[in-house]
């Protein structure tokens, strides 16, 4: 563990007088894997949004390498290192597999419009790399025979899969996965624990993991952040949380 | 033999007609909102062309492109200063926007101009060639493959190119496209410029073929246009292409076969049957609801 990439410091945010988030806390660090679990309603999504420039707090900050990000849009975050996954699969369902994570690759790609007319060198050499970078990508997710598909060709399991492709494109330090484990069989979601063990390992990243499946949670995460009415109620290894009774409390309804 | 020469016709309003369709379909697909001022860029385009025509000695290439380029401007300054306000407000502010601009628009070329028409020089004048026996001229030969040129180039650009891609994703998911490092405002403001400019072209073969101009050109043609994109399929390039050259081809067709009185009628007609049998258009799918 290494210190902390991404700083959440006292986050909250309202909207129209419902307190959604209140005085959230947290650390990652870099390369860690964190889970975030709470029962519905508990304000996970909110935080994701938070994270990723959609919302601006009303208090607090998001410090990403001692930087403040929040309040500067999505564009923002993205090119400085914040991606993610959503919860409702949102490919570009019309576009190939292959464009899905190009698109993600845009920011690296400085051609313009001109150049794309006239095909200039840089034009191809870029589009070349890009797709040789998008191509290993898909490689490790086993979806490189489905490159030249449409994303909504693909399976349930490998348009998740392709989300989480198309989120790396990007070049994150920090990868937000929304329930990436939605919907999935037993087998599917055992897989899916080995690969994001494996992107942690290959890309050096951080992984912060929304996720209602305990096992996968607990299997795979370092730490456990828990909300529960837009606070949190515990912070700690997956040990810790199981046995920690607020938690239970809030699960339980107690 | 009148049966050909009528279809020659009617290719040739078509082709008119898939340009202007282009810009309705693209706007729609990324910005959401069906642009009513969009016909009224063709009115301008055509005057633009004019004025370059009567003040300078550029050949009628060059035309057409100072043309395109001057609309394009005019269409992403049209964007950023009437329509982005708006952006993210209801959709029928933006509607009412869009015919706002349009009355603007014709109103302030009438004050420039006045109400009566201006003749438009003839920009192709010639003699084509004969095909089995139907005599096709320069200007119909140039409308038709200026038209299938852009319609290449426009479809292996968004094919192809990072913007082209990038203005693919922010229509089919803006939210997502954001997320992923791409500039919508970037991507909005193109499609206008590119719709505009489109629509610059068509003006110019349009008043070529039809060497009146008036501020109220616009209207109808842009209306006709519209059709021709919801038949096809609104948001889909190649259904405003194919709607296009339905709706000039039928025209022609039934000025030539039925009555040149009940043309209108007719293609208003032909939407309202498209709408009832297939809603999303002829290459539409049908709508997800995402929840």
């Amino acid at each position: 563990m290494g210190q902390a990439l991404l700083k959440v410091e006292h986050l909250g945010i309202s909207f129209k007088g419902l307190r959604a988030l209140d005085d959230v806390n947290f650390e990652i660090p870099t390369s860690g894997i964190i889970g975030l679990i709470g029962p519905n309603g508990a304000g996970k999504t909110t935080l994701f949004n938070l994270l990723t420039g959609v919302y601006t707090p009303t208090d607090g900050a998001v410090i990403l390498d001692g930087e403040v990000i929040s309040g500067k849009g999505m564009g923002y975050t993205v090119l400085h290192g914040i991606s993610r996954t959503f919860q409702n699969i949102r490919l570009f369902r019309d576009m190939t597999v292959l464009d899905n994570v190009k698109v993600a690759m845009h920011h690296k790609m400085h051609y313009n419009l001109l150049e794309s007319l006239i095909k200039t060198r840089r034009y191809w050499a870029e589009e070349e790399q890009a797709d040789r970078e998008a191509l290993e990508l898909l490689e490790v997710f086993g979806l490189r025979e489905k490159a030249d598909m449409p994303a909504s060709g693909l399976s349930y399991g490998q348009q998740r899969k392709l989300e989480i492709a198309r989120a790396l494109a990007a070049s994150p330090k920090l990868l937000l996965l929304d329930e990436p484990a939605a919907g999935m069989n037993n087998t599917e979601t055992r897989d899916l624990m080995e690969t994001i063990a494996f992107i942690r390992q290959k890309f050096g990243i951080a992984i912060l993991l929304i996720e209602h499946d305990m096992p996968l949670v607990m299997g795979v995460c370092e730490r456990i952040v828990v909300l529960d009415y837009g606070r949190v109620i515990a912070n700690g290894t997956p040990d810790e949380v199981r046995a920690d009774p607020r938690v239970i409390g809030a699960y339980l309804g107690g | 033999m009148d049966f050909a020469q009528q279809l020659i016709n009617g290719i040739q309003l078509g082709s008119i007609y898939a340009l202007i369709a282009i810009g309705y379909t693209m706007v729609y697909g990324i910005a959401k909102m069906i642009n009513f001022a969009h016909g009224d860029i063709i009115m301008v385009g055509s005057y633009i062309a004019l004025m370059i025509f009567q003040n300078t000695g550029l050949p009628v290439w060059g035309v057409i492109a100072a043309s395109a380029l001057a609309s394009a401007l005019l269409g992403m300054a049209i964007e950023r200063l009437a329509y982005k306000p708006l952006r993210g407000g209801s959709r029928m502010s933006a509607l009412i926007t869009t015919i706002g601009v349009s009355i603007l628009l014709q109103n302030v070329f009438l004050l420039l101009f006045g109400s009566s028409p201006k003749p438009f020089p003839a920009a192709f004048e010639g003699e084509g060639f004969t095909l089995a026996g139907v005599p096709v001229s320069r200007l119909t030969l140039v409308t038709l493959l200026v038209t299938l040129l852009l319609m290449v180039l426009l479809t292996l650009f968004v094919g192809r190119t990072k913007l082209g891609k990038a203005m693919r994703a922010v229509s089919e998911d803006q939210g997502a496209a954001q997320l992923m490092g791409i500039n919508i405002d970037t991507s909005i403001s193109l499609t206008f410029a590119i719709g505009s400019a489109l629509a610059a072209v068509a003006a110019v073969l349009y008043s070529s073929t039809y060497p009146l101009i008036n501020p109220y050109m616009g209207s109808m043609l842009g209306l006709k246009a519209f059709i021709a994109a919801v038949i096809g399929g609104i948001g889909i390039i190649p259904g405003a292409m194919l709607g296009g050259f339905i709706i000039g081809i039928a025209e022609a067709l039934i000025k030539g076969y039925i009555s040149s009185a009940l043309v209108d009628a007719i293609v208003f007609s032909l939407l309202i049957v498209v709408l009832i049998i297939k809603p999303s258009g002829l290459l539409g799918k049908n709508e997800r609801e995402k929840v």
